[in-house]
């Protein structure tokens, strides 16, 4: 297994039923409709369940995307722990308010079991900035190094700190 | 979702996010240092049809609209750069689509200076250790109208990702 984003496959329960392909007349988006019910809205097939395809030793998810799988239904949290740092400017520390969540496993609920991985990054804002990749083209990334930052003023408006909002899994020896 | 696709980008980018997470089964060997760029703009009064023209972010920055903003202008600004292991990619069986999703992006500290910052982009980079603007492909184009003054500024991207092919 390598480090790598990673794929998750949400199978359709095609069983019954039927779907056909029309495109809203307005926006020209691509959508499915069931012929069997009322209406032309956009009807997905029911959800079967979740395949993560390549699943690799280490991984990162986005916080928002975690929320949704939540939401969904088939991905559940251990160790949730909401943390707050100042993100408004060093003249107004807490004008805005990052939140993160914290966790501390991701168990991702599929067709062949539970995928449990453990949290070793979380979400935050942390006391290194991100490194720079080209100089000439001022681009950065995350250093994936360093530590959360305290909840206090100093770290509003500071440009020696970083904000990232993913965690970093790395599959549970029992997965 | 985006705005809009680069014309340059359409049917590409799917393939490129395989290609940056090297798991691509046909030419990862050839962008192997790959990523997304994303970048924050002014886009000036060009409309959607005339910035999808676009096919590198040197004629981006070359055209007299848009303008990309500069670290001159506002402190701590720097192009985000989405290597390897971060994208999910989530294929959809049950509305036929594929999703691509990265996290939020913050610039820690943006500093004021100028217009509002009007649109956000995400950008192919072939080759993010050797590459220039001219080999950078533009491929989405996000509404983001903010105003820096200092704080934080965070691009909250939607819930399942910022591009979705179907």
């Amino acid at each position: 297994m390598a480090e790598q984003g990673l794929t998750i496959r949400k199978v359709a329960d095609t069983s019954e039923g039927r779907r056909v392909v029309m495109y809203d007349p307005e926006t020209g988006d691509r959508k499915l409709v069931n012929p069997d019910t009322p209406g032309d809205d956009h009807e997905p097939w029911p959800l079967a369940g979740i395949q993560i395809e390549h699943l690799p030793k280490h991984a990162m998810l986005s916080q928002s995307y975690v929320a949704a799988a939540r939401a969904e239904g088939w991905m559940e949290v251990t160790g949730e722990k909401r943390v707050f740092k100042p993100a408004g400017p060093a003249s107004n520390p807490w004008q805005n308010t990052h939140t993160f969540i914290h966790l501390d496993t991701i168990t991702v609920k599929t067709m062949d079991g539970d995928v449990t991985f453990n949290v070793v990054r979380q979400p935050d804002k942390y006391d290194t900035p991100h490194v720079v990749v080209d100089e000439e083209r001022n681009m950065v990334k995350s250093s994936l190094k360093g530590n959360p930052v305290p909840d206090t003023d100093e770290y509003a408006g500071n440009p020696e700190t970083s904000v990232d909002w993913f965690y970093v899994l790395e599959v549970a020896d029992d997965a | 979702m985006p705005d809009f696709q680069h014309n340059i980008a359409k049917g590409r980018g799917t393939q490129w996010v395989d290609e940056i997470r090297q798991t691509s089964g046909f030419s990862n060997a050839g962008y192997v240092n790959s990523g997304l760029i994303v970048s924050l703009w002014r886009r000036g009064t060009d409309t959607d049809d005339i910035l999808n023209n676009h096919d590198d972010i040197a004629a981006m920055e070359a055209a007299a609209q848009p303008a990309e903003l500069t670290s001159g202008v506002n402190a701590n600004y720097a192009r985000k750069t989405i290597v390897d292991t971060t994208p999910t990619v989530t294929i959809d069986d049950t509305n036929n689509w594929v999703d691509i999703d990265i996290p939020d992006q913050t610039w820690v500290a943006l500093g004021a200076g100028g217009t509002a910052i009007t649109d956000l982009s995400i950008a192919f980079d072939p080759d993010t250790t050797a590459g220039t603007d001219s080999t950078l492909r533009p491929w989405t184009f996000h509404a983001f109208a903010v105003t820096p003054d200092g704080s934080d500024v965070t691009a909250q991207i939607a819930t399942l990702g910022f591009f979705r092919s179907q």
